[in-house]
């Protein structure tokens, strides 16, 4: 199965990938995960919301499905191998963010709901997805193909869920306290003592992709801990059947 | 005009077939191969020109490889005896040459050799022997040297092929270089109108523009000839930057020419700079921007009756902005576009480019069977491959601008949505 992933940014991609591909490989599914948003030039920022909605903007329905699902936009050899699924990911924390709730009242006049339940907080993010990709007015078909999997709060959720050994409440985790918990466990992972009281979360997409790859199996874990990651998991294993790839 | 070209063996490419437009632009990673496939078009010119001695080879603008290079070496394919070229031509002309090297040859030398037109044979060697128009030519051949430039002086060949061959044997591969077009290095113009690199820039100023003002139209009410409107849109090319409002060629006050240059004591290029003060508004090409010095260039080798009409220009965005580079290849195209309905005795008729600049790619039409535009990659041998980028089959210009998202093929380039077009990087 080929995926594609649209995603914040660099430092997202690995978790997305890794932990997701892992977990399609439980259910004897072999899937090829690759980024499919462009190199990002030194001014933007390094990730962010508007990364992926803006490449949804720039990539209308039509041009997803030309370029991704359907071969590509030339012909012979330079057409490309289709995708089976584009996931889109976007992590749930955005949605106290009031520039975002603002680009999307004004993009979409529509109004993110405040909640703090962690599925419904998810929720509000992919109701913003399903309006940016419009797939309302796609077919069925075409949208099976849109996976869209919500990060609740981050990324960095699932890695601290992947990382221990216990189940725990994961998606709760927010501000200061995910900034902790994930750190610690990314300096525990690479066998350093944790500091304690960090600033800011390491965004090296590098030293993420170590942590994702040692970790890969905790996958297991994150389908137990993370209902939107297993939801996201779910409907790629349908797709699959669907598409006849198990 | 160069129709297809089926190269085997030949540096990096070890069997490609090309079928060409009228305009064609190579674009791809770098050490793909394109200039590769730019010496391949020259080395099956050279076949039908003076021949593969090292002058024969430089003069076309190619590199002086050493012939046993010229072929191609991959590992685990054993080292061939032979490259080939099978060129065809309009109006069924076909050519193929099989050339052959060794250690103990510094020149490439002629293994078989044919030409046929609409299938009837004219002239072939092999080593069975040669023969042209029905007559054997056994051991009268020299073997650096193609058949068709030994005899087409003394044998009749049809009227077709000798234009067909004509055109093509002057095909060289252009090259600008600053130092060169500013008058800092002086060399050799090995054909008219101007050399590879821009050596004799001045006299080819002066020639172009004795010949524009010949085609110039005597009053506002005389009929604009076709021959003028080409003349004129190249002309316009040195105006793209915004600066110069006329150029010319003249004796510099000592005073007013560099010290820089190779020689001052002979006619220089100047431009008219229409910012500058009347009495100090003349720049030499010394001081002129390069961009601008290019524009001259490109406008020469596109309209100048003596430039050959079928050319190769590496790097066509050499010196250029974005926007500019796109103005040049349009114009290409137009002249190219006008020169296929008459003979006008000048302009351009066939184009090979290279380019690493996206916006060159906006001045092509994709679904315009004349502009044709190559991504040229490695495979996974390393061969060159070079695949021509078109809309996939069936679909119509609305439904592709659909399916890009309004966005231009420059766009497509710098998104990574041509495949190859950015090469493929390791780092």
């Amino acid at each position: 199965m080929r995926v594609g992933v649209v995603c914040e940014g660099p430092s997202d991609y690995p978790a997305i990938s890794i932990f997701l591909a892992d977990a399609l490989q439980r259910r004897s599914i072999t899937a090829e995960v690759r980024p499919v948003f462009p190199e990002l030039d030194r001014t933007r920022p390094e990730g962010g919301w508007g990364n992926v909605l803006l490449w949804l903007k720039r990539n209308p329905p039509e041009t997803r499905i030309a370029k991704y699902f359907n071969g590509g936009l030339f012909a012979g050899e330079l057409a490309t191998t289709p995708l089976d699924a584009l996931v889109f990911h976007l992590d749930a924390d955005i949605v106290d963010d009031e520039l975002f709730r603002g680009y999307v009242k004004k993009t979409y006049e529509h109004e993110v709901a405040l909640h703090n339940q962690p599925a419904e907080r998810a929720g509000s993010i992919k109701q913003v997805l399903r309006l940016a990709a419009d797939l309302e007015n796609l077919t069925q078909t075409d949208v099976q193909k849109h996976v869209l999997a919500v990060a609740v709060e981050a990324t960095e959720s699932w890695c601290v869920a992947a990382f221990h050994a216990q189940p725990g409440e994961y998606e709760v985790l927010r501000g200061q306290a995910l900034i902790d918990a994930f750190m610690t466990v990314l300096e525990r992972s690479e066998g350093r003592q944790p500091q304690g009281n960090y600033a800011n979360i390491d965004k090296n997409a590098d030293r993420r992709r170590r942590f994702c790859r040692k970790h890969a199996a905790g996958s297991e874990r994150l389908i137990q801990t993370c209902d939107q990651f297993k939801e996201a998991v779910d409907a790629l294993e349908v797709l699959a059947a669907n598409r006849g790839l198990r | 005009m160069l129709e297809e070209l089926l190269i085997t063996r030949f540096k990096s490419v070890r069997e490609q077939r090309l079928s060409f437009g009228r305009v064609n632009l190579f674009i791809g990673g770098n050490g793909t191969g394109k200039s590769n496939l730019l010496e391949a078009i020259g080395l099956a010119s050279a076949c039908l020109s003076r021949g593969l001695g090292d002058s024969d080879i430089v003069q076309k603008g190619l590199r002086l490889t050493p012939s046993e290079l010229m072929k191609s070496s991959f590992k685990n394919e054993s080292l061939p005896k032979t490259l080939e070229l099978d060129a065809t031509f309009s109006r069924g002309i076909h050519y193929k040459a099989a050339l052959r090297s060794s250690l103990r040859d510094p020149l490439l030398r002629f293994f078989s050799e044919s030409c046929t037109v609409r299938n009837k044979k004219i002239f072939g060697r092999s080593n069975r022997g040669a023969s042209a128009t029905g007559v054997s030519h056994a051991g009268r051949l020299e073997q650096n040297r193609g058949i068709w430039d030994q005899i087409k002086a003394t044998y009749e060949i049809p009227a077709d092929v000798n234009e067909e061959f004509s055109e093509f044997a002057r095909y060289v591969i252009y090259t600008p270089q600053t130092d060169f077009l500013r008058g800092r290095q002086s060399g050799r113009v090995d054909a008219p109108p101007i050399g590879l690199h821009g050596e004799g820039l001045p006299e080819a100023v002066d020639s172009f523009l004795n010949v524009w003002r010949e085609h110039h139209p005597r009053s506002q009410k005389t009929e604009v000839s076709a021959a003028w409107q080409i003349l004129d849109a190249c002309v316009k090319l040195v105006w793209l930057p915004g600066w110069a409002s006329m150029f010319g060629v003249h004796h510099a006050r000592p005073l007013l020419t560099s010290r820089d240059l190779a020689d001052r004591s002979s006619e220089t290029v100047y431009f008219v700079d229409r910012f500058m003060h009347a009495s100090r508004n003349r720049l030499s090409v010394y001081d002129s921007s390069e961009g601008t010095l290019f524009l001259l260039f490109a406008a020469i080798i596109l309209a100048h009756p003596s430039a050959p009409k079928v050319f190769a220009l590496d790097n066509v965005d050499n010196a250029l902005n974005p926007r500019l580079t796109r103005r040049l290849v349009e114009q290409i195209n137009f002249v190219c576009n006008f020169t296929k309905v008459s003979d006008l005795g000048l302009g351009a008729r066939q184009v090979f480019l290279t380019s690493h600049n996206p916006t060159a790619l906006d001045a092509f039409d994709l679904f315009e069977d004349d502009q044709r535009v190559f991504v040229v990659r490695r495979n996974e041998k390393g061969h060159t491959t070079a695949e021509r980028l078109q809309p996939p089959p069936g679909m119509t210009k609305e439904k592709w601008e659909l399916a890009k998202g309004g966005r231009n093929l420059s766009q497509l380039w710098l998104d990574g949505d041509i495949p190859g077009a950015l090469g493929d990087t390791q780092i």
